[in-house]
């Protein structure tokens, strides 16, 4: 149990680190900006109540609005993030259901079960987001382009953070 | 009642959602409409503070570029010199200027952090009220305007930067030519758009953008950036003019706040005005 906190809080710490301090400060024309500071919410243990999943997307939202200056935008996206949470983990049940040790993580279930699990929510993350940062349908292009150039772009550094932290772990045989 | 505190229960995570996405409205629209909330100054100083650090790390990155700037500067002023100049009256008087005042005066500071990419751009210094900044001040950096200043705290304060939907600036063509609104449209921090000026008013392309000073933020004659194209907007009574900004909102490091010392005298001479209107 405590282990599972510390873990947990050293993620938050350091995606909120990397996103303030490097993410941020990555801007291409304004074309995209990658945001994987939600990794957090997405790889709470899989046990951890409905509830304390939405107030930790809140927090770690407004954290990463405080570095923006942007309100409360990232925290009323990563809340629908937190809340779309539990539905994505019951479509995505495995036919044996999830086994007590099983972590959201590629290591734990397996990329292809990350990738959907993962992708679905990072985009419906950046496309409210991004729709209540421009708070307006005046340049619907623009901000579209922006959301997908910037999914598909933090969806790979997730990923790939995915494979740099890989924990291997021996599988019980059936 | 039983039944009502049942169905709460059982929805719990939905109601949670919902309370939590009407305290996150709550917050976008404070945030854009009023000065921001109190809670919001106490985490300026929390970032503030983290973003010195960081700051102080990251600054020996550009410490070239930087110095360049400076270096340049110095000798702007450094021309301005009066031992620079040759003296031919022999005569030394001493002189009460009792003619001019000083109207304006620059506070030195460094910008701890900056943001180009978002809609609404803001800017974060290391000076704040204790240094005598306050709300509504200019801001200009070496190659030009960058913006003006919102919310104060005792160490710190925040820019709305020039690339900020809010923001516009009385600016004028060249130093004689006509005045017109510069206002960003949140796509390329590099660029901004000059609207308002009339077709009379012949451009060339790479002319020079000051400010106008009839805002009474920024002292007239400071530069914005340059003319990259323009065009006439139909029906052809106003030019469409694109501006490539002087100021490299990305690297923006040494600023300066103006000071203007009649603004409260201008101010509330305005308010009278309206007031009898």
């Amino acid at each position: 149990m405590f282990s599972s906190i510390s873990v947990n809080l050293f993620r938050f710490v350091m995606l909120t680190a990397v996103q303030v301090l490097l993410l941020d400060n990555i801007h291409l024309h304004g074309l995209f900006n990658p945001y994987i500071y939600m990794l957090f919410i997405l790889m709470l243990p899989l046990e951890t109540p409905v509830w304390l999943v939405l107030v930790f997307g809140f927090f770690s939202g407004w954290v990463i609005d405080f570095f923006a200056h942007s309100g409360a935008v990232h925290a009323s996206a990563t809340v629908l993030t937190a809340f779309l949470r539990p539905f994505m983990l019951r479509l995505l049940k495995p036919a044996a259901g999830y086994q007590p040790e099983d972590r959201p993580s590629v290591s734990s279930l397996g990329f292809m079960w990350f990738f959907t699990y993962c992708s679905v929510l990072i985009f419906i993350h950046h496309l409210w987001l991004f729709i209540a940062e421009s708070f307006s349908f005046t340049q619907f292009i623009f901000v579209i382009q922006k959301i997908a150039v910037s999914s598909v772009v933090s969806i790979a550094i997730i990923l790939s953070l995915q494979y740099l932290f890989y924990r291997r772990r021996a599988r019980a045989i059936v | 009642m039983r039944n009502l505190f049942l169905f709460l229960y059982r929805y719990n995570a939905f109601f949670l959602f919902l309370l939590l996405q009407v305290v996150c409205l709550y917050l976008i629209i404070s945030n854009n409409q009023y000065q921001r909330a109190f809670a919001l100054n106490i985490s300026d100083e929390v970032v503030g503070r983290t973003m010195s650090i960081y700051k102080e790390v990251t600054g020996y990155l550009t410490l070239g570029e930087s110095n360049r700037e400076l270096a340049q500067e110095n000798a702007q002023l450094h021309n301005l010199r009066p031992s620079l100049y040759y003296s031919d009256t022999s005569q030394l008087r001493v002189m009460k200027d009792t003619v001019r005042k000083q109207f304006y005066s620059y506070i030195a500071a460094r910008v701890l952090q900056t943001t180009t990419g978002e809609t609404n751009n803001y800017i974060l210094i290391n000076k704040g009220s204790d240094a005598g900044v306050e709300p509504r001040m200019g801001v200009v950096g070496p190659q030009g305007v960058v913006g003006i200043v919102k919310n104060v705290t005792p160490h710190f304060a925040t820019l709305y930067s020039l690339l900020h939907s809010r923001v516009t600036v009385s600016a004028r063509v060249r130093r004689d030519g006509s005045r017109g609104t510069l206002r960003w449209d949140g796509k390329n921090p590099d660029y901004s758009n000059l609207e308002e000026i009339t077709r009379q008013e012949s451009l060339h392309k790479g002319d020079t953008i000051f400010t106008s000073g009839v805002s009474r933020i920024f002292p007239d004659n400071i530069p914005i950036g340059t003319i990259e194209n323009f065009k006439l907007v139909e029906p052809g009574n106003f030019y469409d003019i694109r501006v490539k900004l002087a100021t490299n909102f990305r690297r923006v490091d040494y600023v300066y706040v103006v000071n203007n010392f009649m603004h409260a005298e201008m101010d509330s001479l305005i308010k009278q005005t309206e007031d009898v209107q």
